[in-house]
């Protein structure tokens, strides 16, 4: 397949030729002006990285990675400027004649369109970036986050999430009676069981997910809704977005699910390392990676690097190494990591390096699509370096960090659990329920068993207890904290892959908060809590208030309420103020001039001290006449021999031109 | 004085709080502690520090010139860049705010600020604005860790809240367990809001003083606001901006149902705003609008409450209090304002509407 040089082969070893695409039925579709080959099954996004292209675009001068965290949105090249039609990369299916644009300003040029696009793209050099600007916080925002729901869908349990947990915890809703809506933002299910693989003698993650899906597919009261992410939850609404294809035509739209009851498995995300240029194209996530080539054959490059805190990675490089990959090296930040996949790697000859984290990550030279990786040993600052290594493809694992954002919107808690290193679920909610590795369980069994209990709970049953399975640390060394490189002048190394952009501070010890404070994800919170920035105690609250989100704010036309009286001429913030029972008069200048409520009444002109006012305006003379009515302290009003009020002009000889007989009203 | 331990605790993390423990310590002498959580940068703000606020009583406009001067000075040695010019614009929008707004850039007009009467049909196309001149804002970001250090330097001891724990005596001391340790306090002070809520049981709340509900929510960069800071006095809304193409920090006291459109209501030009951050805090408002300083309770410890965005710069004046030597301007204005002297509230009350609350017999 010439034009998809990132495709594995199609009998590369174990199934590392992508379970969801059909080779025998190769698609083609454009974006931006080009054309690009796929197969039935791919996203746009496996298609692209298929195809070579791995750069999102630019902040500043950084290089961008596309990846499935982020990647700007596509919509059909003649609708581009309407939000309803746009849609996430990752979620939208390669359908047969697709002509899409990408959206968000471009690096260095204006956006084409039409005939100038298609030009553009036929002449000018096949480039593997999309060359987008994100300087701009809202150049990657979806626009389908701002559209009303097209419509609204009620059961009696949502779950968000089609892992393992997720589909247990539909299974048992479905069991206890109602419908059950279960979302998956992915296209398929199975979650990421699959690359976190068994625990002891687990029945494998692909026989658990083909089990659960086929009772899914045969439980009619479930409705499953893939390529469907959940956006927001506020009481029992959940918003979704959903990309489906319906009468061969791709639609975008919005939904609003109600249920009183909603189950979030949710599942974990991979922490990003950080470490100068963690962010650069040819960088990936273990997880990441592995669903690429898993799922979609795609794997950037033939030779390849690992650097993990734990042990899922090393089985990721088997499969890779058996796949045709030359994996140069697999580096630990652990001290002789203990793990059969770590046995496994060294029989196959992998070269294992424990104790380094990655140092850095740069071009290999000017131009070049390979990486320059530099290794250094797990000490903290003082780390010494190692030699660099080039490649084409880093794999750069981080640690967990359990996807905890609808949890917070619906008013759940968190708090910073020092022993696992991410910030964990607190508490309990009346109406939705965390389940699976969201709420910390790692074994699948344990997964499938707390969707189980999720239900159970959110019914007011006895919940079953789930027993978390873990091998002894004898065997299988624990995970370590994610890698963070000891500091280095003058390179940004990211906090978190996604849209935020937090960088760590450009100081080593000046954790200053930038002037342009944006929006923070989870992984930033925990990478903070690691770098020092953000004491354990305050992550809790700083990820309830910072990390939620909760939508895009604009004006939506309030305006404050019209009063129903005129305002009191004796208002308690005047009382006392002109004695117990000040008199209102109306007092006039002979220029003819209206004075505004507030200036000041003074028996001299040469009085200007506040508190030596005999009185003040309360209002306009009444019938529209010029000057003003005054609160005047009685017996100063009676015996001034002149009366002054200061203006914008200065003092202005006034005369009383009517009192009030009657007592003013008390203060309303 | 305690003859061990602290001559006053004071309670709090606002720069209110951190201002009046330095001084106590700095230039009146006192043994002081501080009890309430650190700084965090990360936070969404609570409140803006602002030189000038809403208030119509002349004595009020007299200490906030005065407590103006002396705070910048202060701060000026404490660090640089602590605290920024700012043209504030207050704004309202019904007739009786308009009314109360025309009263109150007269007063600060009389005291000498350059209070003026602006327009910008963006912001209010039928009420009424005014904008004041050159006042000063502390600096959010700096301020407080700058304050810390100083403090720190000080000799201040600073025990973070669930390292604490305050027990009251009836005649207004206290003892203290900070980090295990147990100490005495001759004076305890609950100086800011989140201070009262935690350490004042509701029932010896004085009947002054209210509960109500705030939001504060921050957006991402935004374009530039009409100024950097502007106070809707009818919305009850605070919107900040940091440099002309900064975030947005809102504040909007009162119901959590209309914050949110309270606050965009500001956006109007803006398009649509990501918002980077929201939560919703408790804030103390006292019932007549004015500002509450004195004992209350059966623990006798003092509270300070409804200061307003101006409380940093009134933290000198308190200080002197606390330490037994106020001006005879400030005497009379804090004694106008202590809860023991309800009868006289009705003569300081700040609020447009509500009656001020009738003393009981």
């Amino acid at each position: 397949v010439k034009r998809q040089p990132n495709r594995l082969p199609a009998d590369a070893r174990h199934g590392l030729g992508g379970a969801e695409i059909d080779r025998g039925r190769p698609l083609a579709f454009r974006l931006n002006g080009r054309s690009y080959e796929a197969f039935a099954g791919d996203t746009v996004l496996s298609a692209l990285l298929a195809a070579g292209v791995d750069g999102a675009g630019f902040y500043g001068a950084e290089a961008i990675a596309l990846d499935e965290r982020f990647a700007p949105p596509v919509a059909p090249a003649r609708a581009a400027s309407d939000p309803v039609q746009a849609m996430p990369m990752d979620r939208t299916p390669v359908v047969a004649g697709l002509d899409l644009r990408t959206l968000g300003p471009l690096q260095g040029r204006l956006p084409l369109s039409g005939i100038a696009a298609r030009v553009a793209g036929l002449v000018a050099p096949r480039s593997t970036t999309l060359g987008h600007r994100f300087d701009e916080p809202r150049a990657l925002l979806g626009p389908w986050l701002e559209l009303p729901a097209a419509t609204t869908l009620d059961a009696d349990t949502i779950v968000v999430g089609a892992g393992l947990a997720g589909m247990s915890a539909a299974l048992a809703a479905a069991d206890a009676g109602g419908r059950v809506i279960l979302v998956e933002r992915r296209l398929m299910t199975g979650g990421d069981a699959r690359f976190f693989g068994t625990v002891g003698d687990e029945d494998s993650p692909e026989t658990l997910v083909t089990r659960l899906s086929e009772k899914i597919a045969r439980t009619p009261s479930i409705t499953l809704l893939t390529g469907t992410d959940a956006t927001s939850l506020a009481g029992a609404r959940l918003m979704v977005h959903q990309v489906r294809v319906n009468d061969g035509a791709l639609q975008s739209r919005n939904l609003a699910l109600r249920a009183p009851r909603i189950v979030l498995a949710t599942g974990t995300g991979e922490r990003l390392p950080v470490f100068p240029g963690n962010r650069l194209p040819a960088v990936a996530g273990a997880v990441a990676a592995f669903h690429r080539a898993d799922r979609y054959g795609v794997w950037a490059g033939s030779s390849a690097l690992f650097a993990m805190p734990h042990s899922f990675g090393y089985r990721l490089a088997l499969l890779a190494a058996d796949a045709g990959i030359t994996v140069q090296r697999a580096a630990d930040s652990r001290i002789n990591p203990q793990s059969r996949f770590v046995d496994f790697c060294k029989a196959s000859g992998i070269t294992l390096a424990s104790g380094q984290i990655v140092r850095i990550a740069e071009a290999a030279g000017k131009g070049s699509r390979r990486l320059s990786v530099g290794f250094a040993n797990n000490v903290g600052e003082d780390g010494r370096d190692t030699a660099s290594i080039e490649t084409d493809l880093l794999v750069a694992a981080g640690g967990w960090q359990p996807r905890l954002a609808l949890w917070l919107m619906a008013g759940g808690a968190s708090a910073w659990d020092g022993r696992r290193h991410w910030l964990g679920p607190q508490g309990s909610l009346e109406a939705v329920a965390l389940a699976g590795s969201a709420a910390g369980y790692r074994s699948s069994t344990a997964c499938i068993a707390s969707g189980a209990q999720a239900v159970a709970t959110l019914l007011g049953r006895e919940p079953a207890p789930v027993e978390d399975i873990e091998v002894d640390a004898i065997y299988e060394s624990r995970d370590d904290t994610t890698s963070i490189a000891p500091w280095r002048a003058g390179r940004i190394a990211w906090l978190d892959r996604g849209m935020s952009f937090t960088a760590r501070p450009p100081r080593r010890d000046d954790p200053t908060v930038p002037a342009s404070l944006q929006h923070l994800s989870l992984g930033d919170v925990a990478a903070s809590v690691e770098l020092k920035t953000i004491p354990p105690a305050d992550a809790g609250a700083i990820a309830e208030e910072r990390c939620v989100g909760g939508g895009d704010i604009a004006d939506s036309g309030w305006r404050v309420p019209a009063a129903a009286a005129p305002p009191s001429l004796s208002p308690p913030y005047l009382h006392g103020r002109f004695g117990p029972r000040p008199q209102l008069a109306v007092v006039a200048a002979t220029d003819g001039r209206f004075f505004e409520a507030g200036c000041l009444l003074y028996p001299s002109s040469t009085s200007a001290d506040p508190a030596a006012a005999i009185g003040a305006i309360v209002g306009p003379a009444p019938d529209g006449r010029p000057g003003g009515l005054a609160a005047a302290n009685r017996a100063a009003l009676a015996a001034a021999a002149s009366l002054f009020v200061r203006d914008t002009s200065g003092a202005v000889a006034v005369s009383v031109v009517d009192k009030e007989k009657k007592k003013p009203a008390k203060p309303a | 004085m305690a003859e061990t331990g602290y001559d006053v605790a004071v309670c709090g993390s606002s720069p209110f709080a951190m201002l009046l423990a330095g001084q106590l310590a700095t230039l009146h002498g006192k043994r002081v502690c501080l009890v309430g959580d650190p700084w965090s940068p990360y936070r969404l703000a609570r409140r803006v520090d602002l030189s000038v606020m809403p208030a119509t009583r002349p004595e009020t406009w007299s200490l906030l010139k005065a407590g103006g001067a002396e705070t910048l000075k202060l701060l000026g040695g404490i660090g640089r860049g602590l605290f920024e010019r700012v043209d504030p614009l207050f704004v309202a929008e019904t007739p009786a705010e308009v009314n109360y707004l025309g009263h109150m850039r007269w007063m600060a007009a009389g005291f000498g600020f350059a209070a003026e009467r602006a327009v910008d049909r963006a912001i209010t196309a039928t009420g009424a604005i005014c904008r004041i001149r050159d006042a000063a804002m502390l600096v959010g970001g700096k301020a407080e860790p700058a304050l810390e250090a100083w403090l720190g330097k000080s000799g201040i001891r600073r025990a973070a809240l669930q390292h604490a724990t305050l027990t009251a005596r009836r005649d207004g001391t206290a003892s203290l367990t900070l980090d295990g340790q147990a100490v005495e306090a001759a004076t305890v002070v609950l100086a800011d809001d989140a201070a009262i809520l935690a350490h004042l049981p509701p029932a010896e709340r004085h009947r002054l003083l209210g509960v109500l509900p705030a939001t504060s929510l921050l957006t991402d960069p935004a374009k530039p606001l009409g100024a950097a800071l502007i106070h809707y006095l009818d919305r009850g809304v605070t919107l900040h901006q940091r440099g002309t193409k900064g975030s947005i920090a809102a504040i909007a006291g009162g119901e959590p149902e209309t914050a949110t459109a309270r606050i965009a209501a500001g956006f109007a030009g803006q398009g649509t705003l990501r918002r980077s951050g929201q939560t919703q805090f408790r804030t103390i408002e006292t019932t007549d609008g004015a500002p509450f300083i004195g004992r209350t309770g059966k623990s006798r410890w003092l509270l300070v409450a409804g200061l307003g965005m101006s409380a940093a710069f009134l933290a000198p004046a308190v200080a002197r209090l606390l330490a037994g030597t106020p001006g005879d301007d400030e005497a009379r204005w804090f004694a106008a304002r202590d809860p023991g002297k309800a009868a006289q509230r009705p003569a300081i009350a700040e609020s447009i509407g509500a009656a001020a609350t009738e003393p009981q017999p």
